[in-house]
Protein backbone atom coordinates (compact mmCIF):
# COMPACT_ATOMS: atom_id res chain seq x y z
CA UNK A 1 0.00 0.00 0.00
CA UNK A 2 2.84 2.76 0.59
CA UNK A 3 4.42 1.63 -2.50
CA UNK A 4 1.32 2.64 -4.21
CA UNK A 5 0.86 5.68 -2.25
CA UNK A 6 4.17 6.79 -3.26
CA UNK A 7 3.66 5.71 -6.92
CA UNK A 8 0.67 8.09 -6.90
CA UNK A 9 2.33 11.37 -5.03
CA UNK A 10 5.19 10.51 -7.72
CA UNK A 11 2.37 10.83 -10.26
CA UNK A 12 1.02 13.61 -9.28
CA UNK A 13 4.35 15.75 -8.47
CA UNK A 14 5.41 14.90 -11.96
CA UNK A 15 2.25 16.11 -13.42
CA UNK A 16 2.82 19.69 -11.24
CA UNK A 17 6.25 20.09 -12.34
CA UNK A 18 5.00 19.44 -15.88
CA UNK A 19 2.57 21.55 -15.54
CA UNK A 20 4.87 24.46 -14.13
CA UNK A 21 7.42 23.72 -16.97
CA UNK A 22 4.86 24.13 -19.38
CA UNK A 23 3.15 27.40 -18.33
CA UNK A 24 6.80 28.98 -18.91
CA UNK A 25 6.50 28.93 -22.65
CA UNK A 26 2.67 29.73 -23.29
CA UNK A 27 1.15 33.27 -24.11
CA UNK A 28 -2.12 32.34 -23.64
CA UNK A 29 -3.38 33.61 -19.84
CA UNK A 30 -6.53 31.51 -20.18
CA UNK A 31 -3.68 28.40 -20.78
CA UNK A 32 -1.67 29.52 -18.29
CA UNK A 33 -4.10 29.64 -15.94
CA UNK A 34 -5.30 25.99 -16.47
CA UNK A 35 -2.51 24.82 -16.10
CA UNK A 36 -2.01 26.45 -12.57
CA UNK A 37 -5.54 25.03 -11.37
CA UNK A 38 -3.68 21.52 -12.87
CA UNK A 39 -0.62 22.16 -10.81
CA UNK A 40 -2.81 22.85 -7.78
CA UNK A 41 -5.09 19.42 -8.08
CA UNK A 42 -2.09 17.77 -8.65
CA UNK A 43 -0.16 19.20 -5.78
CA UNK A 44 -3.61 18.35 -3.44
CA UNK A 45 -3.20 14.74 -5.27
CA UNK A 46 0.17 14.89 -3.73
CA UNK A 47 -1.27 15.48 -0.26
CA UNK A 48 -4.10 12.74 -0.45
CA UNK A 49 -1.52 10.13 -1.20
CA UNK A 50 0.55 10.97 1.40
CA UNK A 51 -2.33 10.55 3.97
CA UNK A 52 -3.20 14.18 4.62
CA UNK A 53 -6.83 14.40 2.97
CA UNK A 54 -8.16 17.28 4.84
CA UNK A 55 -4.90 19.48 3.50
CA UNK A 56 -6.19 17.93 -0.01
CA UNK A 57 -9.30 18.89 0.29
CA UNK A 58 -8.40 22.28 1.34
CA UNK A 59 -5.84 22.30 -1.50
CA UNK A 60 -8.20 21.35 -3.95
CA UNK A 61 -10.43 23.95 -2.70
CA UNK A 62 -8.20 27.21 -3.22
CA UNK A 63 -7.08 26.05 -6.16
CA UNK A 64 -10.04 25.88 -7.78
CA UNK A 65 -11.37 29.25 -6.39
CA UNK A 66 -8.01 30.90 -7.28
CA UNK A 67 -8.62 30.08 -11.03
CA UNK A 68 -12.21 30.80 -11.18
CA UNK A 69 -10.85 34.65 -9.58
CA UNK A 70 -7.94 34.68 -11.69
CA UNK A 71 -10.10 33.82 -14.95
CA UNK A 72 -12.72 36.78 -13.58
CA UNK A 73 -9.04 39.15 -13.83
CA UNK A 74 -8.38 38.39 -16.54
CA UNK A 75 -10.97 38.76 -18.90
CA UNK A 76 -11.80 42.44 -16.42
CA UNK A 77 -8.04 43.66 -17.68
CA UNK A 78 -8.69 41.82 -21.64
CA UNK A 79 -5.65 40.11 -20.84
CA UNK A 80 -5.71 37.35 -22.99
CA UNK A 81 -1.81 36.71 -24.40
CA UNK A 82 0.65 37.62 -22.33
CA UNK A 83 4.38 36.44 -23.54
CA UNK A 84 7.34 35.79 -21.16
CA UNK A 85 10.48 37.73 -21.81
CA UNK A 86 12.61 35.61 -23.65
CA UNK A 87 16.13 37.10 -21.85
CA UNK A 88 14.50 36.92 -18.31
CA UNK A 89 13.01 33.52 -19.42
CA UNK A 90 16.39 32.26 -20.38
CA UNK A 91 18.24 33.71 -17.37
CA UNK A 92 16.15 32.99 -15.26
CA UNK A 93 15.78 29.22 -16.22
CA UNK A 94 20.10 28.95 -16.27
CA UNK A 95 20.03 30.52 -12.49
CA UNK A 96 17.68 28.05 -11.43
CA UNK A 97 18.72 24.98 -12.86
CA UNK A 98 22.03 26.34 -11.41
CA UNK A 99 20.11 26.89 -8.06
CA UNK A 100 18.46 23.58 -7.84
CA UNK A 101 21.19 21.53 -8.53
CA UNK A 102 23.34 22.91 -6.13
CA UNK A 103 20.71 22.54 -3.58
CA UNK A 104 19.64 19.02 -4.20
CA UNK A 105 23.85 17.86 -4.30
CA UNK A 106 24.42 19.70 -1.03
CA UNK A 107 20.67 19.53 0.99
CA UNK A 108 19.46 15.73 -1.27
CA UNK A 109 19.85 13.68 2.05
CA UNK A 110 17.34 16.16 4.03
CA UNK A 111 14.72 15.70 1.11
CA UNK A 112 14.28 12.15 0.79
CA UNK A 113 10.87 10.85 0.28
CA UNK A 114 11.16 7.62 1.74
CA UNK A 115 11.05 10.02 4.79
CA UNK A 116 7.32 10.18 4.33
CA UNK A 117 5.14 8.31 6.79
CA UNK A 118 2.71 7.48 4.23
CA UNK A 119 -0.30 7.38 7.29
CA UNK A 120 -3.91 9.00 7.63
CA UNK A 121 -4.44 10.59 10.51
CA UNK A 122 -7.94 11.63 12.22
CA UNK A 123 -9.50 14.97 11.05
CA UNK A 124 -9.62 15.29 15.10
CA UNK A 125 -6.43 14.93 15.74
CA UNK A 126 -5.43 17.80 13.23
CA UNK A 127 -8.00 19.91 14.87
CA UNK A 128 -7.01 19.53 18.14
CA UNK A 129 -2.94 20.49 17.44
CA UNK A 130 -4.25 23.58 16.00
CA UNK A 131 -6.62 24.69 18.76
CA UNK A 132 -4.21 23.65 21.12
CA UNK A 133 -0.69 23.86 20.21
CA UNK A 134 -0.90 26.07 17.27
CA UNK A 135 -3.65 28.83 18.84
CA UNK A 136 -1.10 31.18 18.79
CA UNK A 137 -0.57 31.03 14.97
CA UNK A 138 -4.13 30.97 14.07
CA UNK A 139 -4.19 33.78 15.52
CA UNK A 140 -1.26 35.54 13.77
CA UNK A 141 -2.54 34.13 10.31
CA UNK A 142 -5.59 35.53 11.20
CA UNK A 143 -4.61 39.27 12.25
CA UNK A 144 -2.53 38.88 8.50
CA UNK A 145 -6.31 38.18 6.74
CA UNK A 146 -7.28 41.39 8.64
CA UNK A 147 -4.73 43.37 7.55
CA UNK A 148 -4.48 41.69 3.88
CA UNK A 149 -8.31 42.73 3.13
CA UNK A 150 -8.48 46.10 4.56
CA UNK A 151 -5.47 46.66 2.59
CA UNK A 152 -7.04 44.61 -0.63
CA UNK A 153 -9.79 46.72 0.14
CA UNK A 154 -8.09 50.20 0.54
CA UNK A 155 -6.12 49.78 -2.74
CA UNK A 156 -8.34 48.28 -4.74
CA UNK A 157 -11.42 51.37 -4.00
CA UNK A 158 -12.32 52.80 -7.26
CA UNK A 159 -10.91 56.73 -6.72
CA UNK A 160 -7.24 57.61 -5.06
CA UNK A 161 -6.74 61.54 -3.49
CA UNK A 162 -9.93 62.60 -5.20
CA UNK A 163 -8.52 61.50 -8.82
CA UNK A 164 -9.62 58.27 -11.16
CA UNK B 1 12.66 17.44 -5.01
CA UNK B 2 9.42 17.97 -6.79
CA UNK B 3 8.30 21.10 -4.67
CA UNK B 4 11.69 22.55 -4.78
CA UNK B 5 11.52 22.29 -8.79
CA UNK B 6 8.16 24.14 -8.95
CA UNK B 7 9.57 26.74 -6.76
CA UNK B 8 12.23 27.66 -8.66
CA UNK B 9 9.52 27.27 -12.27
CA UNK B 10 7.28 29.68 -10.27
CA UNK B 11 10.53 32.61 -9.53
CA UNK B 12 11.69 31.95 -13.51
CA UNK B 13 7.81 32.57 -14.42
CA UNK B 14 7.36 35.64 -12.12
CA UNK B 15 10.49 37.47 -13.36
CA UNK B 16 9.77 36.58 -16.78
CA UNK B 17 6.17 37.69 -17.09
CA UNK B 18 5.09 41.38 -18.62
CA UNK B 19 1.91 41.75 -16.43
CA UNK B 20 0.73 41.74 -12.91
CA UNK B 21 -1.53 38.57 -13.75
CA UNK B 22 1.13 36.26 -14.97
CA UNK B 23 3.22 37.41 -11.89
CA UNK B 24 0.24 36.34 -9.43
CA UNK B 25 -0.11 33.19 -11.54
CA UNK B 26 3.91 32.40 -10.82
CA UNK B 27 3.47 33.46 -7.29
CA UNK B 28 0.84 31.09 -7.15
CA UNK B 29 3.50 28.33 -8.52
CA UNK B 30 5.76 29.42 -5.75
CA UNK B 31 3.28 28.98 -2.89
CA UNK B 32 2.08 25.47 -4.56
CA UNK B 33 6.11 23.96 -4.69
CA UNK B 34 6.35 25.92 -1.55
CA UNK B 35 3.46 24.17 0.41
CA UNK B 36 4.88 20.68 -1.08
CA UNK B 37 8.23 20.94 0.06
CA UNK B 38 7.34 22.31 3.72
CA UNK B 39 4.62 19.65 4.06
CA UNK B 40 7.19 16.48 3.21
CA UNK B 41 10.11 18.67 5.13
CA UNK B 42 8.27 19.11 8.25
CA UNK B 43 6.82 15.54 7.93
CA UNK B 44 10.29 14.04 7.36
CA UNK B 45 11.40 16.02 10.41
CA UNK B 46 8.82 16.13 13.30
CA UNK B 47 5.61 14.99 12.99
CA UNK B 48 2.61 13.87 10.45
CA UNK B 49 -0.04 16.36 12.50
CA UNK B 50 2.28 19.04 13.03
CA UNK B 51 2.66 19.05 8.68
CA UNK B 52 -0.52 18.70 7.83
CA UNK B 53 -1.22 22.22 10.76
CA UNK B 54 1.91 23.88 8.57
CA UNK B 55 0.28 22.83 5.36
CA UNK B 56 -2.99 24.47 6.21
CA UNK B 57 -1.64 27.94 7.56
CA UNK B 58 0.48 27.74 4.27
CA UNK B 59 -2.85 27.28 2.08
CA UNK B 60 -4.54 30.49 4.08
CA UNK B 61 -1.38 32.55 3.04
CA UNK B 62 -1.85 31.11 -0.54
CA UNK B 63 -4.93 33.09 -0.63
CA UNK B 64 -3.87 36.37 1.29
CA UNK B 65 -1.06 36.56 -1.24
CA UNK B 66 -2.90 36.03 -4.47
CA UNK B 67 -5.57 38.67 -3.31
CA UNK B 68 -2.95 41.15 -2.51
CA UNK B 69 -1.56 40.67 -6.17
CA UNK B 70 -4.66 41.00 -7.75
CA UNK B 71 -5.41 44.30 -5.46
CA UNK B 72 -2.14 45.66 -6.99
CA UNK B 73 -3.28 45.13 -10.28
CA UNK B 74 -6.79 46.52 -9.82
CA UNK B 75 -4.39 49.43 -8.79
CA UNK B 76 -3.05 49.58 -11.88
CA UNK B 77 -5.74 49.15 -13.93
CA UNK B 78 -7.69 51.81 -12.01
CA UNK B 79 -4.24 54.13 -12.96
CA UNK B 80 -3.31 53.22 -16.52
CA UNK B 81 -5.98 50.88 -17.91
CA UNK B 82 -3.26 47.89 -18.10
CA UNK B 83 -1.85 45.86 -16.09
CA UNK B 84 1.93 45.65 -17.77
CA UNK B 85 4.62 45.66 -15.02
CA UNK B 86 6.45 48.42 -16.32
CA UNK B 87 3.92 50.68 -14.63
CA UNK B 88 4.15 48.98 -10.92
CA UNK B 89 6.61 52.32 -9.95
CA UNK B 90 3.46 54.67 -10.45
CA UNK B 91 2.18 53.18 -7.25
CA UNK B 92 5.05 55.05 -5.28
CA UNK B 93 2.94 58.13 -6.13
Amino acid sequence: MASLNYSLYLFFGAVAGVCAVLSLFLTETRATLLLVWLAGVSIGGCFLASGAEFLAIAQWLVSTILAIVTLFFSNLFDQSEDAPDPFFLVLGVICSVFCFFLISKYLAPAFVMSGLKFQNIPLAQIGKSLVVEHALEIQLICVICLIAAVGVGHLSRPEMDGKK
Amino acid sequence: MIGLAIVFLGIVNIISRRSVVGMVLGLHFVMLGMSLLAVSVVDFSLDRVEAVAFGVFLVVLQTVVVASGYAISIRLFYNRRSTAMKNLNELRG
